[in-house]
C-alpha cells in the first residue's frame, strides 16, 4: 500500500513536469500552429537559470523562482520575434528547422557558460514529511503544489480575463478571430511567451530535485509531445490529462522493465500512440 | 535530356571532382586528408537526409541513429563474426535498409511535425538498443579495433588499404557511387513523384500513385545509404560508441545540409565544407560548436532557406538576368 | 453565346458503349461524430452517360466525390464499380481502376510546367520505383518517347498546347481548370467526377470548358458533374439527381427534374432564407 502510494506520488511529480512543458507546447501549436521542438531545452534553461541565481549568486529560492518566470518570459519574447516571426509565411517545414536550431542553440550556450557536467541545486524546504510510510520531499510536494497553482492562475487567465479568451478564441478559430479584431501578432506573442514562462515554472521547480544538466529537456520534450498528441494538439486539458498518463507509463515501465528498457518502452508507447490516435493524425481517412 | 555540356555548372562540377581527387596530393599535413576524409564522410550522411528530406520534404530526425547503426552492424560484424569488409559492408547496407523499413512504415503514415518527434522518438530507441546490446556492442564502451578493408588482390597489383590516402579514394569513390544515384533519383520517374508528392500528396494520390510506397521506398534508400556511410566511417575511425548514433549527429547533418544547400546535390557537400572548416577555423571546441551550429540553423532558414547554393544562383540570376520559358 | 448545346447536337454524338452499369452506390451513410453528411444513398450511373449532381451547398455532393475516390471512408454502404466492390479501397487504388477526379479548388501542381503536371497523371502506368531508376535507366528512357507523346495528345485534348511549357502557376483561372481536367484525364478513367469545373470563370470560358467536357463524353467516358450553374447542368446531362441533406430528394431527366416540387423547394427554400 505504501509502495502504491509512493508510485502515485512520483507519477503526480513527474506528471506535473510533463503538464507544464505540454501546455505550452499544445498552446503555441493551437496558436501558432509551430510545433516548439526547442520547448524541452526551454525547460532546461530554466532549471539553469535557478542555478545560476540560486546556487551560485546565492539568493533566495523564492526570488529566483519569480525571477525565472520573468527572464524566461522575456526569453521567450526574443526567441518569438526573432526566430519564429520571420518564417510564420513561410512552408511550415521553416518553422520546424528554426524550433530545432533554437534547439541546438539553447543547448549550445548552456554548455559554453555551465560545461556539460551534473549540477545541483539546494532544495528551499529541505523537510521530509513522512506519513502513512510514505515519505515525500518538500521539493517533490512543491513541484505539485506548485504546479497546480500555476495550471489554475492559468485556466483562470484563458477563461476569466479578456486576453485569455482572446486567446482561447484564436486557438479554436484564427480567422473569425481575425476578423473580430483580435490581433494575432500579440497573441502569439503572448502566448510563447506564457510557453516559455511554463517551461521555466517547471526548470525552476524540477532543478532542486534532480541534477541539472544540458541534456535533461529531450525525455520531457518527448514524453510531453506524445502527451499534446494524445489529448489533441491545441486542446489544454488534453495535454494535462495525457500529461499524467505518459507518466504513470513512465513510473510503470520503470517499475517492470529494467530501466534499461524502460526507455524504449516509453518511446515505444509514445510511437505507438502517435500511430493510433486517429485525430488529426493520419491523412484523413476518417 | 540534353543539357548545354559546358553549362557553368558542369565546368564547376568538373573543377570540383578534380580537386577532390588531387586531395591527397596536395595535403600537406596528415590532418588535413583527415579532414578531408571527414568531410567526406558528412557529405554522405547530408546526402542520405537530402534524399529523404530534401527532394521527399520528410524532415527525418533519425538518420543520425541510421548512420550509427549500419556503423555498429559493421562493427559486430568484423570484430565478433571476422566477416570481411567486402561482404560486411553490403550487409550492413541492407541491415540498415531493413531498419529504415521498420522504421518508415509506421513514420511516414504521418504528417508534418508527427514524423519529425516519431523519428526522433525511433532515434532513441536505437541509440538506447545499441547501449543495451552489451554483450554485441560493448555497450556504453562500445567498439573497438574496428579494422577496415583488407586486401584485394588483381592482377596486375593488389589494391591495399592501409594508407590514409587509400581509404580517402575508397570514401570518395562511394561518395561518387552515392551522388549518381542521388542524380538518377532526381532525374527519374520517382523523383518527379517525389516533387509531386511534397507539393500536393493528394493531388498524387488522386492520380493513382501510391504515394506511402514512394515514400518507403525513399526512406529506405535513404536509409541504406546513411548506414553505408555509417559502415565507412567506422572502418576509417576504427572506433565506436553509442554517441556515433546519437540524434545530434542527425542535428548537425541537418545544419550542414541546410547550409549547403536543401534539395541539392553540390550542397550536400558544400555545407560540410563551409561548417566543418569554420568550427576549425574558430579553434571551436566541441561546445562552441553546438551553439554556431544552432545560430547557422536559425539564421539560415530565415535568411537563405535555399542555402548557399541557393544564394549563389540567386545571385548568378540577378546577375546574369537570364530569362525565358522554363525547360 | 454559341448555339452548339441542343438536344438534337447530342443524340447525333452519342456513342453508346452499351447499357451497363458502371457505378452503383447502395445505401450509403457518412457520419461525422454525429452529423450525417451522407444519408442512406443510393443511385447509379450508366456507362457512358453524364449524370449531374445538383443541390444547394452543403448537401453532400463533395463529400459524395470524397466517398467514391476514397478520401473518406463510409461509415456503412456500398459502393460498387465496373462490377466490383470498392467500398474503402485508398484513392490512389481507385484512380488506377479507372475513377479521376477533379477539385472544387483546381489543384494543380503550381511549381510545375504544364507539361509536368500531365506527366504525373501517366506515371502510375508505368513502372517508377527506386529500383527502376537506378536499374533501368535505357528502359525507362526508351519509353520516355511513348509517355511524351501521350502527355502531347492530352495537352493538345485541353487546348493548352501554346502554354506547354509554362508554369502551371502563371496560367489563367479558366486554363488552370482545363489543366486539372487534364490531369484526370491523363489517368484514361473510365468515369471522371467533376467537382464544379466552371467556378469562378466567365461566359466565354464556360463555352470553351463545356466543349471539352463534351470531348471527354464522345470518347465514352462517364462523367459524374457538380455544378451549380442550372443552364449548365440542364444542356450537358442526360439525367440529373438532386441532393440535399446527404440524401438523394429527386432523380430524372432535365425535364423531370426542373418540375420537381422536392427539388424546387431546397433551393427555394434557400432563396427565401437568404
Amino acid at each position: 500500500m505504501a509502495e502504491l502510494l509512493q508510485q502515485v506520488l512520483n507519477v503526480l511529480v513527474l506528471g506535473s513536469i510533463y503538464c507544464l512543458v505540454a501546455s505550452g507546447l499544445t498552446l503555441v501549436y493551437g496558436i501558432m500552429h509551430v510545433p516548439n521542438f526547442a520547448q524541452g531545452n526551454l525547460y532546461m534553461a530554466g532549471a539553469y537559470v535557478v542555478f545560476l541565481l540560486a546556487s551560485l549568486f546565492r539568493i533566495n529560492y523564492w526570488f529566483v523562482f519569480l525571477a525565472t518566470i520573468l527572464i524566461m518570459g522575456a526569453v521567450g519574447l526574443v526567441i518569438e520575434r526573432v526566430c519564429f516571426r520571420p518564417v510564420r509565411n513561410a512552408p511550415h517545414v521553416n518553422s520546424f528547422v528554426v524550433a530545432l536550431g533554437v534547439l541546438m542553440a539553447i543547448e549550445g550556450l548552456i554548455v559554453i557558460f555551465f560545461g556539460a557536467d551534473y549540477k545541483e541545486v539546494e532544495a528551499p524546504w529541505k523537510r521530509i514529511l513522512d506519513c502513512y510510510g510514505v515519505t515525500i520531499g518538500g521539493q517533490r510536494l512543491l513541484v505539485i503544489l506548485g504546479t497546480f497553482l500555476v495550471m489554475a492562475i492559468l485556466q483562470f487567465f484563458i477563461k476569466r480575463t479578456k486576453t485569455g479568451m482572446s486567446l482561447d478564441a484564436m486557438s479554436q478559430n484564427k480567422e473569425l478571430a481575425l476578423m473580430v479584431g483580435i490581433n494575432v501578432n500579440q497573441m502569439s506573442l503572448l502566448a510563447f511567451m506564457i510557453s516559455t514562462g511554463l517551461a521555466g515554472v517547471a526548470g525552476a521547480l524540477m532543478a532542486p530535485v534532480s541534477f541539472v544538466y544540458p541534456a535533461m529537456g529531450m525525455t520531457p520534450l518527448l514524453i510531453a509531445f506524445a502527451a499534446v498528441i494524445f489529448g489533441g494538439m491545441g486542446n489544454l486539458s488534453g495535454a494535462v490529462l495525457g500529461s499524467f498518463i505518459m507518466a504513470g507509463a513512465q513510473v510503470l515501465s520503470i517499475q517492470y522493465f529494467s530501466s534499461v528498457f524502460s526507455d524504449i518502452a516509453i518511446f515505444g508507447i509514445m510511437i505507438a500512440i502517435l500511430l493510433f490516435r486517429p485525430k488529426g493524425i493520419l491523412g484523413g481517412r476518417g | 535530356m540534353a543539357r548545354a555540356s559546358l553549362s557553368p555548372r558542369f565546368l564547376f562540377g568538373i573543377a570540383g571532382l578534380v580537386f577532390l581527387i588531387i586531395i591527397p596530393a596536395i595535403s600537406t599535413t596528415g590532418f588535413f586528408l583527415h579532414m578531408a576524409t571527414v568531410i567526406l564522410l558528412w557529405t554522405m550522411l547530408c546526402l542520405s537526409l537530402n534524399i529523404i528530406f530534401g527532394y521527399g520534404g520528410q524532415l527525418s530526425l533519425a538518420h543520425g541513429g541510421l548512420f550509427g547503426a549500419g556503423a555498429y552492424v559493421y562493427g559486430v560484424l568484423v570484430t565478433k563474426l571476422s566477416i570481411d569488409f567486402w561482404l560486411a559492408f553490403p550487409m550492413a547496407g541492407a541491415a540498415t535498409g531493413i531498419i529504415g523499413l521498420l522504421i518508415g512504415i509506421p513514420s511516414l503514415r504521418l504528417k508534418g511535425p508527427y514524423f519529425v518527434i516519431v523519428t526522433l522518438g525511433f532515434n532513441i530507441i536505437l541509440v538506447a538498443i545499441i547501449r543495451n546490446l552489451t554483450s554485441l556492442t560493448g555497450g556504453v564502451n562500445g567498439l573497438v579495433g574496428i579494422p577496415g578493408p583488407g586486401m584485394i588482390p588483381g592482377p596486375f597489383f593488389a589494391l591495399d588499404f592501409n594508407s590514409k590516402t587509400s581509404q580517402y579514394y575508397l570514401i570518395l569513390f562511394f561518395l561518387l557511387v552515392f551522388w549518381l544515384v542521388m542524380y538518377f533519383i532526381k532525374d527519374s520517374r520517382i523523383g518527379k513523384c517525389l516533387a509531386a508528392i511534397k507539393e500536393d500528396e493528394d493531388l498524387c494520390q488522386s492520380v493513382g500513385i501510391n504515394t506511402m510506397w514512394v515514400k518507403v521506398q525513399t526512406f529506405v534508400l535513404s536509409s541504406i545509404l546513411a548506414g553505408l556511410g555509417g559502415v565507412l566511417y567506422a572502418s576509417y575511425i576504427g572506433v565506436l560508441t553509442p554517441n556515433d548514433a546519437s540524434f545530434h549527429i542527425g542535428f548537425d547533418a541537418l545544419v550542414y545540409l541546410t547550409v549547403g544547400g536543401i534539395g541539392s546535390v553540390v550542397g550536400t557537400i558544400l555545407g560540410p565544407v563551409i561548417m566543418i572548416l569554420i568550427s576549425e577555423f574558430l579553434q571551436a571546441v566541441v561546445e562552441i560548436r553546438l551553439f554556431i551550429n544552432g545560430l547557422a540553423l536559425v539564421i539560415l532558414i530565415i535568411f537563405m532557406p535555399k542555402g548557399i547554393t541557393g544564394g549563389i544562383a540567386y545571385l548568378w540570376k540577378k546577375l546574369f538576368q537570364t530569362r525565358g520559358k522554363a525547360t | 453565346m454559341e448555339e452548339t448545346f441542343s438536344n438534337s447536337g447530342k443524340g447525333d454524338l452519342m456513342v453508346s458503349r452499351g447499357k451497363g452499369m458502371l457505378l452503383t452506390v447502395r445505401n450509403l451513410i457518412k457520419e461525422f461524430g454525429g452529423l450525417q453528411a451522407i444519408n442512406n444513398l443510393s443511385f447509379e450511373v450508366n456507362e457512358g452517360e453524364i449524370l449531374g449532381i445538383i443541390g444547394p451547398n452543403g448537401a453532400g455532393k463533395s463529400t459524395l466525390f470524397n466517398l467514391l475516390t476514397g478520401v473518406l471512408s463510409p461509415t456503412d454502404g456500398e459502393i460498387i464499380f465496373d462490377e466490383k466492390l470498392v467500398t474503402g479501397l485508398p484513392t490512389h487504388v481507385l484512380a488506377q481502376r479507372g475513377i479521376a477526379r477533379t477539385f472544387q479548388t483546381t489543384k494543380i501542381f503550381m511549381d510545375q510546367t504544364v507539361l509536368n503536371n500531365i506527366v504525373i497523371g501517366v506515371v502510375p502506368k508505368t513502372k517508377y520505383s527506386v529500383w527502376n531508376a537506378i536499374m533501368s535507366r535505357r528502359k525507362m528512357k526508351r519509353e520516355e518517347d511513348g509517355l511524351l507523346k501521350r502527355c502531347e495528345g492530352v495537352i493538345r485534348f485541353i487546348d493548352l498546347e501554346k502554354k506547354a511549357n509554362n508554369f502551371a502557376g502563371e496560367l489563367g483561372q479558366e486554363e488552370k481548370k482545363r489543366l486539372a481536367i487534364g490531369i484526370a484525364m491523363s489517368t484514361e478513367p473510365k468515369l471522371l467526377l467533376l467537382d464544379e469545373p466552371t467556378g469562378g470563370i466567365n461566359i466565354e470560358e464556360i463555352n470553351h470548358l463545356m466543349g471539352i467536357i463534351r470531348k471527354i463524353w464522345s470518347k465514352g467516358i462517364t462523367i459524374c458533374l457538380i455544378e451549380h450553374k442550372m443552364k449548365m447542368v440542364m444542356e450537358l446531362c442526360e439525367r440529373i439527381i438532386v441532393l440535399n441533406y446527404g440524401t438523394k430528394i429527386a432523380e430524372g431527366t432535365p425535364q423531370e427534374v426542373r418540375h420537381n416540387e422536392a427539388a424546387i423547394k431546397a433551393y427555394l427554400g434557400e432563396e427565401y432564407a437568404a
